[in-house]
């Protein structure tokens, strides 16, 4: 095990004041930094400067506007072969992600969470909505949720894609509800080196009123009776995948990044996409 | 609505004024939320997290509490630490010493002597370490 990636974030400029050192081993993907250990380093919405340096991977450093690592994001990659950079920044820090990619000797294969799931997701709910008093009230939020914490349904330890999808409950003369459903996804390499998916949870929300408890009682077993079946649905997707050959790992990047940026700068927002990442 | 700017070297002039981000929809549940969890599949390899949280609090390495012991100076105490992570460039030791700098680094002082003693030169060369098969 060894150091092969160095982000430094300093809360001045030109790389003084106080510091936090976010580190890589040989074999990681992500290290995050939440809002508590930037407060404690007079880092949190105060990262100013700083260097990026790394060997076997590029290193994408990025800084999100909300403490959980969502929102407006900023994010600073420096390749692999190119030494070492500063870097200077203006704008929210609640919350720092390094994620390491382009690993030598590894193929990346990158996707569009959108490109991907979006369609398959409305040919789904669309599917288990015809007839009903439900409808679909747009389309779905699709973005990411990264090492949730205080959450009943979700580890701390993992990072999960989100589908988002606000609903309409039409009731006979009464007036109509508001209503939402989630899952969250977690793409896995299976024992035979194939991307798939599992739904680790679904969530689903109802405007509160008189109606709020009839509505969740018929919603709720819906919604958690879809969890298989849209699994099957998105593993069939991901099994036209399987060409890629064996894959070694999966991870995200937040927004629509289908090549490499390399050495430079990305701003955009995590609710835009996320890139899902296929090494092999 | 936020907007970040940012770049690198050195100076304003090279800032990029990024298009205006939308606001993300909250993620904190609204009251009344329902929902549950399922369990993950037995061959579930994702993508691995580095952590360098220690349990043992107040955390401070035996090295260390030794130096202080030895009325050290907070720079002998950079110095050290740089040394051991050339010495013994394992993930163990690596993660114990950005700990400790890292805590340490919460000063201003403190952070410019441990930029000092951490240049690019020796930070290239734990990176050269770390490169060898």
């Amino acid at each position: 095990m060894s150091l092969y990636a160095l982000a430094t974030l300093f809360n001045g400029p030109n790389q003084t004041g106080s510091s936090r050192m976010l580190g890589l081993g040989a074999s990681d993907r992500y290290r995050p930094d939440g809002p508590i250990d930037l407060l404690t380093a007079g880092l949190y919405n105060f990262v100013t400067s700083g260097s990026l340096i790394c060997s076997d991977a590029d290193l994408n450093l990025v800084l999100f506007q909300n403490d959980d690592f969502s929102g407006s994001f900023f994010q600073l990659s420096k390749s692999r072969d190119s030494g070492n950079a500063s870097y200077w920044h203006t704008g929210p820090a609640a919350s720092a992600l390094v994620i390491a990619s382009n690993r030598r000797n590894t193929t990346e294969t990158r996707l569009s969470y959108s490109d991907l799931f979006r369609g398959e997701w409305d040919s789904f709910l669309d599917g288990k909505l015809a007839g009903t008093a439900v409808s679909r009230e747009g389309e779905p939020l699709l973005t990411w949720r990264m090492f949730p914490t205080n959450d009943q349904w979700l580890d701390a330890g993992r990072t999960y894609l989100r589908i988002h999808q606000p609903l309409h409950v039409h009731l006979d003369w009464w007036p109509d509800y508001s209503a939402s459903m989630d899952y969250h996804l977690v793409l896995y390499v299976d024992g035979n080196h194939h991307l798939r998916c599992w739904v680790a949870d679904w969530e689903c929300w109802v405007d509160g009123g008189a109606k709020n408890g009839r509505i969740h009682s018929s919603l709720d077993p819906q919604v958690a009776a879809g969890m298989p079946e849209l699994q099957n649905q998105i593993n069939g997707r991901l099994s036209q995948l399987d060409g890629l050959g064996a894959v070694k790992d999966v991870y995200y990047l937040p927004g629509r990044q289908l090549a490499s940026i390399g050495t430079g700068t990305l701003g955009g927002n995590t609710s835009d996409d996320v890139t899902i990442v296929v090494v092999s | 609505m936020t907007t970040h700017r940012g770049g690198f070297g050195v100076g304003p002039n090279h800032a990029v004024q990024l298009a205006t981000a939308h606001t993300s929809a909250s993620l904190n549940r609204p009251d009344g939320t329902a929902g549950g969890a399922a369990s993950a599949p037995a061959h579930d390899t994702v993508a691995k997290v580095r952590r360098t949280k220690f349990d043992a609090a107040p955390w401070c390495p035996p090295w260390v509490q030794k130096m202080a012991t030895e009325k050290a100076t907070i720079e002998e105490v950079v110095h050290t630490a740089v040394k051991r992570a050339q010495r013994h460039t394992t993930e163990e030791t690596l993660v114990e010493i950005e700990t400790l700098l890292n805590e340490l680094s919460r000063d201003p002082e403190h952070a410019r002597q441990v930029r000092d003693a951490l240049s690019k030169d020796v930070i290239a060369d734990l990176l050269m370490k770390g490169a060898k098969p």
